[in-house]
């Protein structure tokens, strides 16, 4: 196997394992599915022509989270610009799927709703902490701040999106008896 | 994580493996390995996604738009630009293009002299790029130039605005002279005017005047004027010359104008009459 064919592998492989997590980070951060999955692609693909060097890291999804990260506040506008007017999700995506899908499909939803109320550090600890699972190192690493930092934004936006849950999910909140 | 956020956190990790189930993860492989092939193949694919990344080295912080960039990026911009790769040049002006109007705010210019001091810096910087020693503080460099660009401006203002001044104040009539006589009978009345003063006091405004300028030591010596009355002879000496010129636009005879000592006009004359002693002895 030639050495770029083995590249091509071990790239695969982490895109199997991390693709799912680097695209709910990047929803979590406001992106519709479309653009997170075309950013998320194009993130791996990033990682590819540097593999060579990103491979050594500790945590190659590190770098991969970097460039999905910095793509996304570039792309995001251009693609709000597009989609002015449009719905990110096609209608009736909810209305086709059975009732428990539909009530997973509305939760996710709320969800996404409530991040996109948290401030912009607040929501990137949030997400890249619990929607991509990855270390308090791993998050301060991408996000360019402290670990201190993060403890603090990721525990302030917790606090904050329980709040926003209970508000958007009336009957299910904390203060309902 | 406490009993209470689990549930939270169950919900928030469900966002990113929940978009994916195994069929849809297996799909996405598929594309992903076609991607990768084209990624080999396709020059135009690989150039667009070498600019992510990119954009990533550099620092780009997206959630503002200055942009954290480390000296050795700095410097490797600057060394790029040097050889004329115009995307690290423009990357340059983006760095430090804020700080340059910072600057000139710093100094309150008008917005076409910021403009024109922004501009002269960025030309000082593609004059000087290859001979910069430290290209990882080039930011320095250039705040530094913009500095001195505004000091420039500010000088050249305050001489514009001196005239000014004088042209709207009660003293405007004593420059008559220099307003109403076309240029080169200006020169030839002030080539008259001195070649009437004393030679004494026509070598002691040539000696003032020189470039550099003679010490008072210097001037003392050749004069054999004590170094204390260099200043009011001076003074004399161009209350003379305004009297005489004004006389000369009048069409008087100069030898009969009165002659009054003001040593306080004589300063704001200085600038004027230096100007038209060098035309003379150049």
């Amino acid at each position: 196997m030639s050495i770029e064919a083995e590249y091509d592998e071990e790239t695969a492989a982490l895109y199997r394992k991390w693709v799912g997590r680097v695209q709910g980070f990047l929803i979590g951060m406001g992106c519709d599915h479309g653009l997170a999955e075309e950013i998320a692609d194009d993130a791996f693909l990033g990682a590819r022509r540097q593999w060579c060097r990103v491979r050594t890291f500790d945590g190659p999804e590190g770098y991969v989270f970097k460039i999905a990260r910095n793509e996304r506040s570039r792309r995001q506008k251009e693609h709000d610009d597009r989609a002015k007017g449009l719905h990110p999700d096609p209608p009736g995506a909810v209305r086709d799927v059975n009732d428990d899908h539909a009530q997973e499909v509305a939760d996710r939803q709320t969800i996404r709703q409530a991040l996109q109320q948290l401030p912009a550090s607040q929501r990137e600890a949030v997400t890249l902490r619990d929607v991509a699972s990855l270390s308090e190192a791993a998050t301060a690493e991408i996000m360019g701040v402290t670990i201190g930092a993060v403890k603090r934004y990721t525990f302030e936006g917790r606090c904050r999106l329980r709040i926003l849950l209970a508000e958007f999910r009336p009957g299910r909140g904390k203060d309902d008896p | 994580m406490t009993a209470d956020e689990e549930p939270l956190s169950s919900s928030l990790r469900r966002l990113g493996d929940g978009e994916l189930n195994d069929a849809e993860l297996d799909r996405r492989v598929v594309k992903f390995q076609g991607a990768l092939r084209r990624l080999r193949t396709d020059p135009a694919e690989a150039a667009r996604i070498d600019v992510l990344v990119t954009a990533t080295e550099f620092g780009e912080d997206p959630r503002s738009q200055a942009k954290v960039v480390a000296a050795s990026d700095i410097a490797l911009m600057v060394r790029r630009a040097a050889e004329g790769d115009r995307q690290a040049w423009e990357r340059l002006v983006d760095q430090y293009a804020r700080l340059i109007w910072s600057i000139t705010n710093e100094f309150r210019l008008m917005e076409s002299d910021a403009a024109d001091v922004a501009q002269t810096t960025w030309l000082r910087l593609l004059e000087h790029i290859d001979r910069i020693e430290y290209p990882e503080r080039v930011g320095s460099w250039l705040a530094a130039t913009a500095r001195k660009e505004c000091l420039h401006v500010l000088a050249a203002r305050k001489r514009i605005v001196l005239d000014t001044t004088e042209a709207d104040g009660g003293t405007a009539h004593e420059h008559q002279a220099d307003v109403q006589l076309p240029a080169d009978q200006q020169t030839q009345a002030v080539h008259d005017v001195l070649s009437r003063l004393p030679r004494r006091w026509q070598r002691l405004l040539e000696l003032l005047m020189a470039d550099p300028p003679a010490s008072n030591a210097e001037i003392s010596a050749e004069l054999g004027l004590p170094p204390a009355s260099i200043g009011p002879t001076r003074g004399r000496c161009l209350a003379r010359l305004r009297v005489r010129l004004q006389a000369a636009e009048a069409g008087a005879d100069s030898r009969m104008a009165p002659y009054t000592p003001d040593d306080t006009q004589s300063h704001r004359d200085w600038a004027v009459v230096g100007d038209l002693v060098h035309a003379r002895v150049g």
